[in-house]
């Protein structure tokens, strides 16, 4: 073997070797794949199929409420809501449970200052990181008890991954008052005018929807926004506004909704004082 | 062709005929496309004899996926992207679309639960098999393409989540897209831009709702199939991994330093310096 060995080599062509050392054993020692894999993967697809069945007609049976809709929300949640409403104040918005984590992120991030780090900084790092892990882990070696630092960054990952998940999940208020933070930039950086900062917003209690809802750009093109009057955060009895209904005869019902509570804690930007509040269940 | 000595009895030669009929076509497939012999080479491929269940969970997302095409095809069918008002029951289409087929729609129900939660199925599994990946050591060379490939279509997947979420058009999509949308809205430079391209203007609108609907049935749908056929090609040409633990693992394991395998009792390994195309040196 020493003999044989004439110099040291290269990394590439170990791994090239190693490679061919695979190729070769995978023809001698392999299996076809047909039928042997695919049977595992056969059955694990029928599992598949058969969950999402499952999890369908869960949804279905146990949300079925008592009024024949979907309205009520079962194990797994609701059919379907309420239809869209830009006009009310209150809705408290929440993603799909996969974005729960980055839904998270916010709230650690959450000075105005470091939003940015929290909606695109910290997830694009991540992202960035993940897609170069092939060439930021170069050695050819496999097998976990010789990877200590990719178990240890991976054990982090799931663990921070579930955390934020689990947090996300259980937040009792949703982004709005994340949302809120974030404004003081959106007015300096835009060239808003002065009522779409938050903290004047008590004063001028129609900023306050304008720039919990939409982004405070929209400030500017929304005098035409109807309900406006719904967001006064004083006023502790709900009261349907009759200027919405007439100014918007298309949309029905539920809006014009005021949320007192949210309406103040918009303004003084404070996201813990307020008590909690099951977030996403908006049936009423 | 079998040759007879004795004249061949008539039910020789009527299951000849027989097989001359039945492969002809594929013969004439074959013959042009090659084909056939692709799918041969699909099914009768080596995979090494030590794969196991986890290895399974890359087909299993294949067939989330396929499950959420089959269902998203006949739900296109029945849905309304408009957001326009109802002059009948005040509300908005594409809402009633998605009451009318979980309500009314035979099997409605099924097809849009298998579809919401073929979703998190198909990203749960997508996670799980990224998951398997990096525990093997399998984004290494010579697969780092392949990762990468597959964090696209992780990405992408997220993105039909995003953009499907706002479908149904109810309070819960409508006020989880503005969020999304203004998140998006807080990066650098692209953040305004991208936000208004999403939004299709200054506010969510019906006009939203139809650029979500093509992202998330034509655009993203196709980058999609496009990364799984790449993704399916490699892992073709390349090969399925060994689990690292495995005794009798293709492909040599190299030790610390890289020049030894592992396991020596396994597969000799390569002599350096010489062609590593060569019959492995001996084995078992």
């Amino acid at each position: 073997m020493a003999a044989v060995r004439k110099e040291k080599p290269t990394p590439v062509e170990e791994q090239r070797a190693q490679f061919a050392q695979y190729k070769a054993d995978v023809k001698k020692r392999g299996k076809s794949f047909y039928p042997y894999a695919m049977f595992h993967d056969t059955v694990m697809s029928l599992v598949v199929v058969t969950v999402i069945i499952a999890l369908a007609a869960i949804w279905k049976w146990t949300s079925y409420g008592p009024h024949h809709d979907g309205l009520h929300p079962g194990l797994l949640g609701p059919e379907y809501n309420a239809p869209a409403d830009p006009g009310t104040t209150s809705f408290v918005p929440r993603p799909d449970w996969y974005f729960y984590f980055l839904f998270y992120l916010l709230r650690i991030f959450k000075w105005p200052e470091s939003v940015f780090l929290g909606t695109i900084g910290v997830p694009t790092i991540c992202l960035v990181l993940l897609l170069l892990l092939p060439f930021l882990d170069r050695r050819r070696t496999r097998g976990l008890g010789s990877r200590p630092v990719a178990l240890v960054a991976a054990v982090l990952v799931v663990l921070s991954m579930g955390v934020l998940t689990f947090k996300g999940a259980t937040a009792n208020e949703a982004l709005a008052s994340e949302v809120i933070a974030d404004v003081p930039t959106w007015v300096t950086k835009n060239n808003l005018p002065p009522e779409a900062h938050p903290e004047r917003c008590c004063s001028r209690p129609r900023a306050v929807r304008r720039v919990t809802r939409t982004s405070a750009r929209a400030a500017r093109t929304s005098a035409r926004r109807t309900c406006r009057t719904s967001a006064r955060g004083t006023s502790a009895s709900p009261r349907r506004s009759s200027t919405c209904r007439t100014r918007r005869p298309s949309l029905r019902g539920r809006r014009c909704r005021r949320s007192p509570r949210s309406a103040r804690s918009a303004c003084t930007s404070s996201r813990s004082s307020s008590k909690p509040r099951k977030a996403g269940t908006r049936h009423e | 062709m079998t040759t007879y000595k004795r004249k061949p009895t008539k039910g020789e030669l009527r299951s000849q005929r027989l097989e001359e009929v039945v492969m002809y076509p594929i013969d004439w497939l074959e013959e042009r496309s090659g084909l056939i012999g692709g799918l041969r080479y699909f099914l009768f491929r080596k995979v090494p004899g030590d794969v196991n269940w986890m290895q399974t969970l890359g087909s299993a997302a294949l067939t989330a996926f396929l499950v959420q095409a089959i269902t998203g095809v006949i739900l296109a069918m029945y849905y309304t992207p408009s957001a326009a008002t109802d002059p009948h029951t005040g509300q908005p289409v594409a809402w009633l679309s998605i009451v009318n087929i979980t309500d009314h729609l035979t099997m409605g129900w099924l097809v849009r639960g298998m579809h919401r939660w073929g979703a998190s199925v198909f990203i749960i599994l997508m996670f799980l098999h990224m998951a398997r990946v990096f525990l093997f050591g399998a984004y290494k060379y010579p697969r780092e393409l392949n990762w990468i490939v597959g964090v696209l279509i992780l990405v992408m997947g997220m993105m039909e989540g995003f953009t499907g979420y706002l479908l149904p058009w109810d309070q819960t999509s409508y006020w989880a897209t503005v969020v999304g949308i203004n998140l998006n809205g807080t990066a650098p430079i692209l953040g305004p831009w991208l936000a208004q391209f999403l939004r299709s203007g200054q506010e969510i609108s019906g006009e939203t709702l139809t650029r979500f609907y093509s992202l998330h049935m034509l655009v993203i749908p196709g980058g999609i199939i496009a990364l799984i056929t790449l993704h399916l090609y490699l892992v073709i040409r390349l090969g399925v991994t060994s689990p690292p633990w495995s005794k009798e693992a293709a492909g040599m394991e190299p030790s610390e330093d890289g020049h030894a395998p592992l396991r020596p009792g396994l597969t000799q390994p390569v002599p350096r310096g010489i062609s590593p195309q060569g019959e492995p040196g001996g084995s078992e």
